[in-house]
């Protein structure tokens, strides 16, 4: 019997990220390869460089939270002024995305305005992680 | 009568008493805030600022039982976002094993959905993020 080879886990550098096209996610081409200027991927490979797995980090905008005084709530039209200045701002910083974490207490009056400006909803559950910390226990050593 | 423009940081703090104030600390040189002023009155906020995400995470299924890969990925991860000074990230999954993994490395739910847009306004392909990640 003979075991397998260790699997090399490492820091793809932005010169190698086009081996990622056509595996896992890529294998859609209308999936974007993140751009190196805002992002980093980590691969896991064969021995012999085969890319088995990856996982990567990117920075993003977010524009949060909103918040308009009660008396102003039913003004026509300062949402949508306040999202053309927010727009213009980020596009003039290069921002092609942003995000928003839109809680559940705040969504019944957040998310039908989040709607009209554009917003879509991306499915999933979020979770908020501290880097420094970990709740695993000891593990078992790559095969 | 209604002006909106970017708050100067050598005015925030107007915004202590406003719940933008009393929800994150608001450090110039990770946060932008537009205001909406009525008579110099601040009505309306809202900020940007930047957030690590972590997503994406593919393992060949050929590969998923190899046994530490999974650790090995995260310390990995670890070790890329230590070393950029990153000390929070959220991620998002409609994984369950993804979701296990975020809890096993401490990482709490957050109660609420995530939001995407192009400030752009432009058409074409929105908020691409992979559905398994």
């Amino acid at each position: 019997m003979s075991l397998p080879m260790p699997l090399v886990v490492r820091e793809l550098p932005a010169e190698e990220w086009h081996r990622l096209t056509g595996v896992g996610h890529f294998a859609d081409p209308t999936f974007p390869i993140p751009s190196p200027a805002s992002a980093a991927i980590l691969a896991v490979e064969e021995p012999d460089g085969t890319i088995v797995g990856y996982w990567w980090a990117f920075t993003s905008v977010h524009v949060e939270p909103l918040w308009i005084a009660e008396a102003h709530r039913h003004r026509t039209g300062l949402v949508r002024r306040l999202w053309r200045a927010m727009g213009e701002l980020l596009g003039r910083s290069g921002v092609s995305h942003a995000y928003a974490i839109i809680a559940q207490a705040e969504a019944p009056t957040i998310v039908s305005q989040a709607t009209r400006l554009g917003f879509q909803r991306v499915p999933g559950d979020l979770y908020f992680i501290r880097v420094g910390s970990d709740a695993d226990g000891p593990g078992t050593p790559a095969g | 009568m209604l002006t909106v423009r970017e708050l100067p940081p050598a005015e925030f703090s107007r915004l202590a008493h406003l719940p933008i104030g009393q929800a994150r600390v608001l450090d110039p040189t990770q946060v932008v805030v537009l205001v909406v002023e009525d008579d110099g009155e601040i009505v309306a906020t809202w900020a940007a600022f930047s957030v690590v995400h972590v997503d994406g995470l593919w393992i060949d299924p050929a590969s998923r039982q190899r046994i530490g890969v999974t650790r090995r990925v995260v310390e990995g991860m670890r070790a890329a976002l230590t070393a950029r000074q990153v000390a929070e990230v959220v991620t998002i999954t409609t994984a369950p094993e993804v979701a296990t993994l975020a809890q096993k490395v401490g990482g709490t739910r957050i109660p609420g959905d995530l939001w995407c847009i192009r400030p752009s306004f432009e058409g074409g392909p929105l908020c691409l993020l992979p559905s398994r990640s």
